[in-house]
């Protein structure tokens, strides 16, 4: 990376750097010790409660629940959400610690037991017979039932309230420990009695305490989870071992002989055996002892528990130092902080026929590792520049070629050291063999090949070149600053590119199978296929931790192994052999270091990484275990109001108002395994039809969303494409505005519709009105028309008569008193015209519309009468008639027929009956029944021999037509009764 | 046959016949003498302080001014004239107009000449003869109170709530809204100050508003 990340090296640069060097190197040789084991560390510096740790457990969301000396934590990879007396536990000393299958939380405090049950804490009342109720154990058997231990007695929770049980036979303060055993039954051990099991409601006894050890106090007990014959207790210290019954020290010498003491035991996931001291931990595997403590890579301070959560973690509690987590062996690191600081900075590796791993350093030179130890290879030469060796090979004659920066390029044959001649003037960035066995050297001024012992530069080749790749037998693939050259026979081939590469500065290149992988300094990776001359492209897009590739190489297992600028990542090949899946190294400590270039390979099932912070080696081989894999779940819902930001996380299916459609969905993958190794895929059903394409980045906005059902689904996968079990939801509903309910929808259909339909009825009335309205004014027209002829008619004729009557009445008064027969034919004359005169006006009168009533029909003919009897002898009497009948409306045929009918009668009466008087009556029968009577006093007439025309039949017809009848009594004692009998129908 | 107390008739009538008919009629009768007859007002006019009539029979239908526009000249020409209406027309406006301008009897001209010859002796004895069918009229009129506090609209409204009308019918019938219906009978309720319709046709009818 030194000088790569500099893209030229300029002359003060070059001073600078000698100067430098010059002053830090001292020393020529080096003796490394060890290498370093991969824990993760976290204290209160990350977060961390407080750093005296007691209890562990993990929960049913896969977070860890942390219980130390200053209250309870809760963590999920990230955060640590504190738990403390501010949050209603009665005390912060917490001694024991443990999440329940309900996925309630028990710490025993100080101050006895207390409950965390969703959001409500539950302290537990003390007894008043316990004087120091501190709990150091709190366990749950297979039926859900919460034991623990307070003063040397045990106890279990018994609804509200805790209830103090006694082992059958033993004083009650005689319980010193309390476990689980492989049935799920509890477990206690008895002080000087041994084991006990609570089965079926009495105690066994599973092992008793021999004899030499009868004093012991057992503290805690390991069910061996493979072996069902073995317990391993902590009593008095120390590890011990009870194998079918028996109990026996721990065997291991190692262990027997440590001064220190023993506090916790715990079994992995692979059924090793952990073993937690006042200095560190002892690591059991296949009878092989390890003991972690700071000197390689983890603490001396007291473990106070070990747990193995339920995705296989391993975490250690310490009395001072917060917890640590066990990476495992899949990797190991060795780096200096032990001394030396350039012995950080591999610039590149190789290994020789032995397996001894070289390094090329910057600073300290070339190093050798034997497996065991560094040792620094002892160039023949002095000054600094000798120290910065920038790449080292192997050639096929197992020779090692060490290049330095202006210390020279030298060659070591098993024997000597040489330097090739003026070499020193150059910098080699790489070292290489072509297939014919000529070493080439990249440099900053170009390529050089290694001719009669000296460097040959190759012509039209000036730039920067940075790195090598034979091919075949006589070529060589040179990797510039822009891309790559090829050479063949020792010449540049003109014109040869690949066009993707144009503009990038290629830092590493390895032949895999039919390819060719470039490592860019910007772009990422490149495959070409040299068959087919496609090319495909890996970037942070597809998963590489970073863009800058330093280093390449392939494993046995096929995977391409690439040291980034921010540690390594994978490239899997695909099934189909062209696609490669970019997966990160699935550890938390992959990613730190900074690789350098052409500083990988691959020895012994190994990668070997030389990187800014030391030399990591990766352990190929696959795991045995199912990784775990994360678990999602949601960690806030946030919708904001205009007024403030709402936190709905604990809502149930909540529904939100339409005018609050802004929410922030977070959520976390929980990974305890490697926390920052999680990428998201999520979506909100009901919104979007697929899974968001892979993320980062653990908060979604959704700012407005319409109104519907939603679920929020989120998956949480690892850069390895683990995929979490679960899918954690989150189901919420927004609600539709009044306006867009299907109620107000069909409401406002149906008011559209009853709408178009009352103005259709209005517009349809106001037609009919229109037209009954012209009709109206027709019919009003037509019958002042009608009038108006009427009144002209009689206007005219009225004159006309009126002359007639008068000349007629000139001549009777012309006429002498004899003319008898001529007067009287004048007066026939006159009466015509009279009566024609008084016809127009009836019809005058039955054409107005006033007309139209019972009183204007009956005034008419009583007014008809009293004028047609006036100038006779007879009397005519007819009764006044009361206004009120004017309610009766009749139709207009009713007018005409009725009083041409009492015409007709009273013309016969005047003419025929030689009555005196003349009585006309009316009266009703029904409500729409009435009878008019004509009575006379007159002689009568025989009705049946009537034949002189009296117009009876006339008088009936009209009746009929009205649909009424008529009734004539006729004798001659008693004149002449007709009776007319009339419906009053309804106009 | 000039006679100094028979009654002094002038005839204003555009039909030659009838005028010449009714002077040959009334004139042949003892106590009257027709002094003139004119076939119109405008002849009339000018003749007729001359005649100082006692009695003018007067036609409405006149050329030039109308027999009841010429009342009120009449009147102020020969005022101790009496104004005899003959005439074809009944029309109410017509007999009411001849009325109040001064008219004092109203005959219509089927009225036999004897009936004629009485009226214009009634006339001049002060009494105010009239047809049957004028009188029918005459009366008619009298019963509605002239004086009513009602407009014409209410009346007619008031008349068909009387008639056992609903007020949808009232709308449709006189082909106006319902809305002005009720508030038309909210007037009339006001004018009448009462609360019911039953209250309402009572002082209606009591004070023959309808």
């Amino acid at each position: 990376m030194f000088v790569l990340k500099r893209n030229t090296l300029t002359a003060f640069d070059a001073l600078r750097l000698l100067f430098i060097t010059v002053c830090v190197v001292s020393c020529f040789t080096f003796k490394a010790q060890a290498q370093k084991y991969s824990f993760t560390h976290y204290d209160i510096e990350h977060g961390l409660v407080q750093s005296q740790v007691n209890g562990l457990s993990q929960d049913k969301s896969h977070r860890l629940w942390i219980g130390t000396l200053g209250g309870a934590c809760l963590f999920d990879g990230k955060d640590f959400i504190p738990f403390t007396r501010e949050n209603g536990l009665s005390n912060n000393l917490i001694y024991a610690l443990l999440s329940d299958q309900k996925n309630r939380v028990w710490f025993g405090t100080n101050q006895g037991l207390s409950c965390l049950d969703g959001k409500r804490v539950t302290n537990f009342k003390v007894p008043a017979n316990v004087k120091r109720p501190f709990i150091t154990n709190i366990v749950e058997d297979k039926a859900g039932t919460i034991w623990f231990t307070m003063q040397s007695r045990l106890y279990k929770v018994k609804g509200n309230a805790i209830e103090q049980v006694s082992v059958t036979n033993y004083d009650e303060y005689s319980v010193t420990g309390v476990a689980i055993n492989r049935l799920g039954n509890i477990c206690v051990s008895v002080y000087q009695a041994g084991i006990f099991s609570l089965m079926a409601s009495s105690w066994v006894n599973l092992i008793p305490i021999p004899a030499e050890h009868k004093n012991i106090v057992i503290r805690r007990m390991l069910f061996d989870r493979l072996d069902p014959a073995k317990v391993y207790l902590i009593a008095d210290n120390q590890l011990f071992v009870s194998i079918n019954k028996t109990i026996t020290l721990y065997p291991d010498k190692e262990l027997r002989t440590a001064k220190v003491a023993m506090l916790a035991v715990e079994q992995d996931k692979n059924g090793d055996i952990w073993v937690g001291t006042t200095n560190g931990a002892f690591y059991i595997k296949n009878n092989r002892l390890i003991h972690f403590d700071a000197r390689n890579g983890f603490t001396d301070i007291t473990i106070s528990n070990i747990y193995c959560d339920h995705d296989g973690n391993l975490w250690l509690s310490t009395w001072g130092g917060g917890i640590y987590k066990y990476e495992g062996d899949s990797f190991v690191v060795f780096d200096q902080s032990y001394g030396i600081t350039s012995f950080q900075t591999i610039m590149s590796i190789t290994s020789d026929k032995d397996k001894n791993i070289w390094l090329a350093t910057d600073g300290s030179g070339a190093l050798k590792y034997n497996g065991k130890e560094f040792k620094s290879v002892p160039l023949p030469a002095t000054g600094g520049y000798v120290k910065k060796a920038q790449c080292i090979y192997t050639d096929k004659d197992n020779n090692i070629w060490i290049g330095t920066s202006l210390g020279g390029v030298w060659k070591f044959d098993g024997n000597k050291y040489i330097m090739i001649p003026r070499s020193n003037m150059r910098i080699a960035n790489a070292i290489s063999q072509d297939g014919n066995g000529t070493i080439w050297m990249a440099a900053p001024t170009g390529c050089f090949y290694l001719g009669h012992d000296t460097l040959v530069h190759i012509n039209e080749l000036n730039g920067f070149a940075t790195s090598l790749l034979p091919m075949g037998k006589d070529s060589m693939l040179v990797g510039t600053q822009a891309g790559v050259r090829l050479l063949v026979n020792k010449k540049l081939v003109p014109g040869f590119n690949i066009k993707a590469l144009a503009s990038s500065n290629i830092f590493c290149m390895i032949t895999y199978r039919n390819k060719i992988v470039f490592g860019t300094a910007d772009w990422g990776l490149f495959i070409w296929d040299k068959t087919t001359g496609s090319i495909k492209n890996y970037d942070v897009k597809k998963g590489l931790n970073s863009n800058s590739i330093y280093s390449l190489i392939a494993d046995k297992h096929g995977v391409i192994w690439a040291g980034t600028g921010r540690g390594a990542n994978r490239i899997v090949p695909a099934a189909n052999g062209t696609d490669f899946t970019v997966v990160g190294y699935d550890s938390s400590k992959g990613i730190i270091a900074e690789a350098n270039q052409n500083a990988a390979i691959f020895l012994d099932n190994k990668i070997w990484m030389g990187t800014t912070k030391g030399l990591i080696v990766y352990n190929t081989a696959k795991t045995i275990n199912a990784p775990s894999t994360p678990h999602v779940i949601i960690q806030s819902v946030k919708l904001f109001t205009k007024q403030a930001t709402r936190l709905i996380t604990d809502a149930i299916d909540p529904q939100i108002p339409y005018n609050q459609n802004h929410l922030a969905i977070s959520f976390l993958g929980v990974y305890l395994k490697n926390p920052g190794d999680v990428l998201y895929q999520y979506r909100l059903y009901g919104y979007d039809d697929r899974f968001s394409a892979l993320v980062k980045n653990n908060m979604v906005d959704y700012p407005s969303l319409p109104p519907g059902k939603y679920t929020f689904q989120v998956k949480a996968v690892t850069s390895a494409g683990l995929l979490s079990k679960n899918v954690a939801l989150y189901t919420f509903e927004i609600a539709a505005p009044f306006y867009q309910t299907w109620v107000f929808r069909s409401l406002l259909l149906l008011s559209f519709v009853l709408l178009g339909f009352g103005i259709q009825t209005y517009m349809h009335k106001r037609k009919l009105h229109s037209q009954q309205l012209i009709e109206q004014m027709k019919r009003e027209e037509k019958q002042k028309i009608r009038q108006q002829t009427a009144e002209d008619f009689h206007d005219d004729l009225g004159n006309k008569l009126t002359r007639i009557t008068v000349l007629s009445d000139i001549l009777t008064a012309k006429l002498g008193e004899e003319k008898t027969e001529q007067k009287n034919l004048i007066g026939q004359i006159k009466q015509n015209a009279e009566e024609l005169y008084n016809g127009t006006k009836d019809i005058l009168w039955a054409l107005d519309p006033k007309s139209d009533n019972l009183y204007e029909i009956l005034t008419h003919i009583r007014l008809f009468g009293s004028e047609f009897f006036h100038d006779t002898s007879v009397k005519f009497n007819m009764d006044e008639i009361n206004p009120d009948l004017n309610r009766i409306k009749l139709p207009m045929a009713y007018c005409r027929n009725i009083t041409m009918i009492y015409k007709e009668l009273l013309n016969n009466t005047l003419k025929h009956s030689g009555a005196s008087r003349v009585n006309l009556s009316w009266n009703f029968i029904s409500a729409t029944e009435m009878k008019i009577t004509l009575a006379d006093n007159g002689k009568g007439f025989n009705i049946n021999n009537d034949t002189t025309g009296h117009g009876i039949n006339n008088i009936r017809n009209r009746a009929a037509r009205l649909g009424g009848t008529v009734e004539v009594k006729s004798n001659s004692s008693h004149g002449t009764q007709v009776i007319l009998k009339l419906k009053l129908k309804k106009d | 046959m000039y006679n100094s107390d028979n009654i002094r008739i002038v005839i204003i009538e555009d039909d030659k016949t009838i005028r010449e008919g009714y002077a040959f009629l009334i004139g042949q009768t003892e106590g009257y003498s027709v002094v003139s007859s004119y076939a119109s007002f405008e002849d009339a006019a000018k003749k007729i302080a001359l005649d100082a009539p006692d009695v003018i029979l007067l036609d409405i239908e006149l050329p030039g001014t109308n027999g009841v526009e010429a009342i009120p000249k009449l009147k102020k020409l020969v005022p101790q004239a009496n104004i005899l209406i003959l005439t074809v027309y009944e029309s109410e406006k017509l007999i009411f107009d001849a009325l109040s301008n001064g008219a004092s009897g109203y005959l219509t001209k089927n009225t036999p000449a004897a009936k004629i010859i009485d009226s214009i002796k009634e006339v001049q004895q002060g009494g105010g003869p009239m047809s049957v069918s004028i009188a029918k009229v005459v009366i008619n009129s009298f019963r509605r109170n002239q004086d009513s506090p009602l407009s014409k609209r209410e009346t007619q409204i008031l008349e068909l709530i009387y008639n056992g009308k609903s007020r949808t019918q009232i709308a449709s019938e006189l082909f106006i809204d319902l809305e002005t219906v009720r508030s038309h009978i909210k007037n009339i309720y006001t004018k009448l100050d009462v609360n019911s319709r039953a209250d309402a046709i009572k002082i209606a009818r009591d004070n023959k508003l309808i």
